[in-house]
């Protein structure tokens, strides 16, 4: 119900209430906006439930002491970092080295801002010039993607990929298409 | 032509709801489509469906967010309550301060004034 309520203000608006009155409800009402997904990333490095669970409350004690004190632009962006810097930890302690791996680094972690930058340059004709230039899966998985408008599993049927290989045939493309524009976007 | 913006189109939302409904598979192939968009916006999306995906039940997703959320308030009123707690205490020694420095001043009158 007051998530409904405040649906119309955004993070960063919160952030600034909280900022101007040291009312930790702003922040409260922020990060209920994010359990989920917090649960959902611990429970992908972590799997077990229950750590999960308990890594969640931990992300948002972290959260609750430091979102003041730091200038934080995209707190999304930040809840991510700290959740998957949070998992790592927990990793180490394990010793799981083999699951960290799997971990992005810290650094590949997009703030949501730089997206828009680069939907603004779009320039057509240089990313038809790009697509030509990505391998075979990634050129048939992206085009059945964005162009013909089909879901992983519909993808998966046409193409014999299993749903892992289509999706990161998608990342790992849109990924290579950036580096290739910027290529020559610099020429 | 013009879909291929949406490749680096800017990271929209996705509801919970959205995120268990796709979970159980119970939407469209259209509305499957626009949540997977989505979701290859942002890796935190594409993260936290690979985990809830890994949860045995949905029900379980929905319980388990609304325990962290049930504490997070705790922790925040409780919080508040102290940051309260604090003020007025702060308050009183202020009052306390002021009526001694009065109390100060009167008896210096006093003192003074029956002196001459």
């Amino acid at each position: 119900m007051i998530q409904q309520a405040f649906k119309h203000i955004t993070d960063t608006e919160l952030l600034k209430k909280y900022q101007s009155d040291q009312n930790k409800e702003w922040l409260g009402i922020l990060l209920q906006r994010y359990t989920m997904l917090l649960l959902g990333v611990c429970m992908k490095y972590l799997k077990n439930e229950e750590e999960a669970k308990d890594a969640v409350q931990q992300i948002f004690l972290k959260a609750l002491n430091e979102l003041g004190k730091y200038p934080v632009e995209y707190p999304k962006s930040w809840l991510y970092k700290i959740a998957c810097n949070f998992c790592l930890m927990k990793l180490r302690d394990r010793k799981e080295y083999i699951a960290i791996e799997k971990i992005p680094a810290l650094s590949e972690i997009q703030e949501s801002g730089t997206e828009i930058n680069t939907e603004r340059e779009l320039n057509l004709n240089l990313l038809e010039a790009a697509m030509g230039e990505l391998n075979k899966e990634q050129k048939t998985c992206i085009t059945l993607f964005y162009l013909q408008k089909k879901s992983y599993q519909q993808i998966s049927t046409l193409t014999g990929f299993s749903l892992l290989q289509v999706k990161s045939n998608i990342q790992n493309g849109k990924r290579n298409l950036k580096i290739i524009m910027e290529k020559k976007q610099s020429f | 032509m013009n879909n291929w913006k949406d490749i680096f189109k800017k990271n929209t939302e996705i509801s919970n709801e959205e995120l268990l409904k796709y979970l159980d598979n119970d939407i469209s192939e259209d509305e499957m489509h626009t949540i997977e968009q989505k979701m290859s916006a942002s890796d935190f999306e594409n993260d936290a469906l690979e985990g809830l995906a890994q949860f045995k039940s949905r029900e379980k997703i929905i319980s388990t967010t609304d325990i962290i959320n049930q504490q997070l308030k705790k922790q925040i009123a409780k919080s508040n309550k102290r940051k309260k707690k604090r003020k007025i205490e702060d308050q009183q020694w202020l009052i306390a301060a002021i009526l001694i420095i009065l109390l100060f001043s009167i008896a210096g009158y006093f003192l003074i004034h029956f002196n001459r």
